[in-house]
């Protein structure tokens, strides 16, 4: 056929049929998985496996354009399969609504590829599929976009870094007290609301909403969310009073105001807040909102307190209203920041706080963003990263790794007219957690107050990225992953299941074929909350001394998954 | 052109980007009529940019026809169309479909018949795959009209955009620390908007080719000649001596072609040290993910443009067929 001749003469002939022939693996059909699966498309790849936990938005369309609004709530792998199948029927494309880190995506399957390309917006996947290349021994194209800004690169093991050779960026942290007791900023009382919702109709342990830091140990009791400080019966209490809104603003407000008032040390050198009289607030009528500048949105506009009190009673009636008549055996509202009675309880909540306090109040459609961590996205930055991400491709396939690089996208102003900077690819990191021959760490805890399921939850799961971990001290089991050793009491501490300072523990994940050495040592006191400090093992300690993601943040992205998988949106086709 | 407040469903749909660039810019990008010129490897993943941001209107001028290699690589494309088919019309259907808020209009003229008042109905020009005389003409009747025009073209693996944008006032955010906080300080930030203003050369000042009747005197000594500047012009003559692009079934004869033409640059210019033997075999084909990184280049320099926010390019980009670098490049009396 003529076009395929011509095809074989741009690309050379060998080329040409590697990448007719090869077996491609995308992880993420949102923004720059839309635009990935579309280049493999039209340079010629016809075999592709495509992987994603999520149904299709509106937000999306501005840019994830496989998907048009009558797809709005199905499946985004099987959506972007059809449209993909659209473009070209010869194309062998199934798209599989399923989250990467499900265990029949063991390194058997990933075996199957021959190149991986990760189109993923979270940390905890990007490690899993890193792994999983690295035992599979496949090239993973890696790339990320925020607004204007994006990047790429190519991880290949042996010859670059591994996704985690370096540490990664780890996201802001609040003091604790600073939420609890003298807030300063907008997103200070945010995330206080955010909280007060998980603790009247959420997830009330949910701690996932905040990264904290600093002394939170201390403050921790059995009677009181940490957070919020509110008392964890809260919600029993607001059911007493069947929700009434007024007299919980009251307490919130006003009573627990007071109660802050009466802590002089901390108003020393603070302006100290006002408690709000929101009786005195209750709208007679309902007044139409004033629109500081014609070019705004509905959303964009700032309440009053009035308007605050106005919108806090009439969420939390709705919201009150919906959770009473959950079925099911579900208990708990599932937090959606596009659920507008959501959206609206913690705008007027969160800006009660920040006018007792005296802070600016914030508009919903800023709220908005600050509650549900949205990223400015839109479809040009994606459209020029996937791009360079299938030329990478190229160069895989045709053997030519050393053409292989890391690609920054910068926009005109921090650029000095380099829009596309390439940088050369770097070798392995030979003390890394991942790809090292034999990956050591030093973990140092109080062995007397730092259980199995610390162990489990914080340091395997939450820092060091394993999903299904077991570990064993010589002989003994400590911890398995599978059912049969449900019989391991994960409550009881190290010392008491008798780990010791200078203890081997030797851990393996089976399914992401990832061994790690665990060397363990005792220490008392710690500077943030975690409890614990981990080290790779090397003589330059300082600088390998764990920044490793926080351990919150891990874990807040698999109960984020863990959420979308089993609320109730959910749907199999 | 009125700027009307967006719509419920308009601030759903453009919520990310109105996240990224205010609400303004999204007004003007709403009152913006584009007229894109050639629709294939570019021209579509040019397309698709500028509708999914949400202008107003998008005409495509494209007299050609759909090939087997069109039905191939172009994604605008359903399967089932004819070839012999006029392009400009078949797009349609799936471009509407990315954005139903945008007028599409297919026009199948050849761009030769158009004359100046054509172009002076809409807000910006963007053209692909025209000659150079298209280019100088074009930029002329833009510049009678105060319409804003940018040209891009891809050569295999080496892709590069023009811009006139004649004289263009735009704002910038600019990120204002508080009086007296460090850099990274956890305090208030303030975001500033601030005035600027840029002039661009006519393109005929810009892209000077052998034997016409433009200013040699226009071409300034360049302190640091580009390879990938030469590499533009030459392609451009090429095209303009032999009616098409260079192409991979005649590659040995065309990589002589091209050679020679180069060293009538060369002279013409005065340049020194140009080192071009190892890119001449990557200038061959439509290579699709070339395509996708220039297309969003050149899309969000539309998008600049119309919202008249952030600074554009000023006046060539240059994706570089080895490197992969983009680099801008300011060329012009």
């Amino acid at each position: 056929m003529m076009v395929e001749r011509a095809a074989q003469q741009v690309l050379g002939l060998t080329l040409y049929e590697k990448v007719s022939t090869c077996k491609v693996l995308v992880v993420g059909a949102g923004g720059i998985g839309c635009e990935i699966l579309k280049n493999l498309s039209t340079t010629g790849f016809r075999n592709i496996f495509l992987v994603d936990l999520d149904t299709v938005d509106v937000s999306n369309l501005n840019r994830q354009f496989l998907y048009q609004l009558h797809q709005v709530g199905k499946s985004k792998a099987e959506a972007a399969a059809d449209t993909i199948r659209s473009f070209n029927p010869n194309i062998q494309i199934t798209g599989s609504h399923a989250d990467i880190r499900s265990f029949e995506y063991n390194v058997e399957f990933f075996e199957k590829f021959d190149i991986v390309f990760n189109a993923l917006d979270n940390l905890s996947a990007r490690i899993h599929v890193n792994r999983m290349c690295l035992a599979a021994n496949l090239p993973l194209i890696e790339s990320g976009t925020t607004g204007y800004l994006g990047q790429t690169t190519v991880i290949k093991r042996g010859l670059t870094e591994c996704f985690e050779c370096t540490p990664k960026p780890v996201p802001k942290r609040f003091p604790v007290c600073t939420i609890r007791s003298t807030p300063s900023l907008p997103i200070h009382c945010v995330v206080w609301a955010r909280h007060l919702f998980s603790q009247l109709f959420g997830h009330a342990d949910d701690e996932s909403a905040v990264s904290l830091s600093v002394n939170a140990q201390e403050l921790r009791s059995a009677e009181h969310d940490l957070v919020t400080d509110l008392p964890k019966s809260l919600r029993k209490w607001a059911v007493s009073l069947n929700f009434d809104p007024y007299k919980i603003m009251h307490k919130l407000f006003s009573e627990d105001i007071h109660t802050l008032l009466s802590m002089d040390t901390l108003w020393r050198n603070r302006n100290p807040p006002q408690p709000l009289n929101c009786y005195a607030h209750a709208k007679t009528e309902k007044q139409s909102p004033v629109y500081e500048n014609p070019h705004c949105l509905p959303d964009q506009s700032v309440w009053s307190v009035d308007e605050c009190v106005d919108h806090f009673c009439r969420s939390i009636k709705e919201l009150r209203d919906r959770w009473e008549g959950l079925t099911n055996d579900l208990t708990e509202l599932l937090w959606d920041k596009d659920d507008s009675s959501m959206m609206q309880f913690v705008t007027a909540a969160a800006n009660l706080r920040a006018y007792a306090f005296g802070i600016p109040a914030s508009n919903l459609f800023e709220i908005k963003a600050l509650a549900g961590s949205i990223i400015p996205a839109i479809a040009t930055t994606n459209a020029i990263i996937a791009g360079i991400c299938v030329i990478e491709a190229l160069h895989i396939l045709s053997g030519d790794f050393d053409k292989c690089q890391t690609t920054f996208l910068k926009t005109e102003k921090n650029s000095r007219n380099r829009l596309l900077v390439p940088e050369k690819l770097v070798p392995p990191n030979p003390k890394c957690y991942a790809c090292a021959e034999q990956p050591e760490a030093k973990l140092f805890v109080n062995l007397s107050k730092f259980t199995l399921e610390d162990l489990r939850s914080k340091i395997l799961i939450g820092s060091l990225g394993m999903l299904a971990p077991d570990v064993c001290m010589g002989p003994k089991l400590l911890l398995s992953s599978e059912e049969e050793h449900a019989g391991i009491n994960k409550a009881k501490t190290l010392k008491e299941v008798g780990v010791r300072p200078g203890s081997l523990l030797e851990v393996e994940d089976f399914l992401q074929d990832h061994k790690i050495r665990l060397f363990v040592a005792e220490k008392d006191t710690f500077q943030d909350q975690d409890g614990f400090e981990l080290e790779s093992r090397s003589i330059d300690s300082e600088e390998n001394t764990s920044k490793r993601p926080s351990s919150e943040v891990l874990k807040r992205d698999l109960e984020e998954i863990e959420e979308n998988l089993f609320s109730k949106r959910f749907k199999k086709n | 052109m009125t700027e009307k407040q967006l719509s419920t469903d308009e601030a759903e749909l453009y919520d990310r980007q109105i996240r990224l660039w205010g609400i303004e810019s999204q007004e003007r990008l709403r009152a913006a009529d584009v007229l894109l010129i050639g629709v294939r490897g570019l021209g579509s993943e040019i397309a698709k940019n500028i509708i999914l941001a949400g202008i107003n209107s998008l005409t495509i001028l494209d007299d050609g026809e759909v090939t087997q290699e069109d039905l191939r690589q172009n994604f605008l494309l359903q399967e089932k169309i004819p070839l012999g088919n006029k392009i400009a019309e078949e797009v349609l259907p799936r471009a509407q479909a990315l954005n139903p808020l945008v007028k599409l209009t297919g026009d199948t003229e050849p761009v030769a018949a158009k004359t100046s008042d054509y172009f002076k109905k809409f807000t910006m020009v963007v053209a692909t795959r025209i000659k150079f005389d298209a280019i100088i003409k074009i930029d002329n009747y833009c510049r009678e009209h105060n319409v804003k025009f940018l040209y891009g073209d891809i050569f295999g693996f080496f892709g590069f955009a023009v811009s006139d944008l004649q004289e263009h006032d735009y704002f910038e955010d600019r990120v204002q620390l508080q009086s007296g906080q460090k850099r990274g300080h956890d305090g208030e930030k303030k975001t500033i908007k601030v005035e600027a203003k840029m002039t661009f050369p006519p393109l005929n000042k810009v892209l000077i080719l052998p034997n016409t009747k433009q200013d040699i005197n226009a071409i300034k000594k360049m302190s640091r000649p580009n390879n990938l500047f030469v590499a533009l012009l030459v392609l451009l003559e090429f095209r303009r001596q032999h009616d098409r692009d260079p192409a991979a079934a005649k590659m040995s004869e065309d990589v002589d072609t091209l050679k020679s033409i180069s060293s009538q640059i060369v002279e013409l210019y005065n340049f020194s040290n140009i080192q071009m033997d190892d890119l001449y075999e990557l200038f061959f084909g439509d290579i699709s993910p070339v395509c996708a990184v220039l297309g969003g280049v050149m899309a969000q320099e539309v998008i600049k443009a119309v919202s008249h926010k952030e600074p554009p390019i000023n006046n060539i980009f240059l994706f570089d067929p080895v490197s992969y670098s983009g680099k801008e490049l300011t060329v012009g009396p």
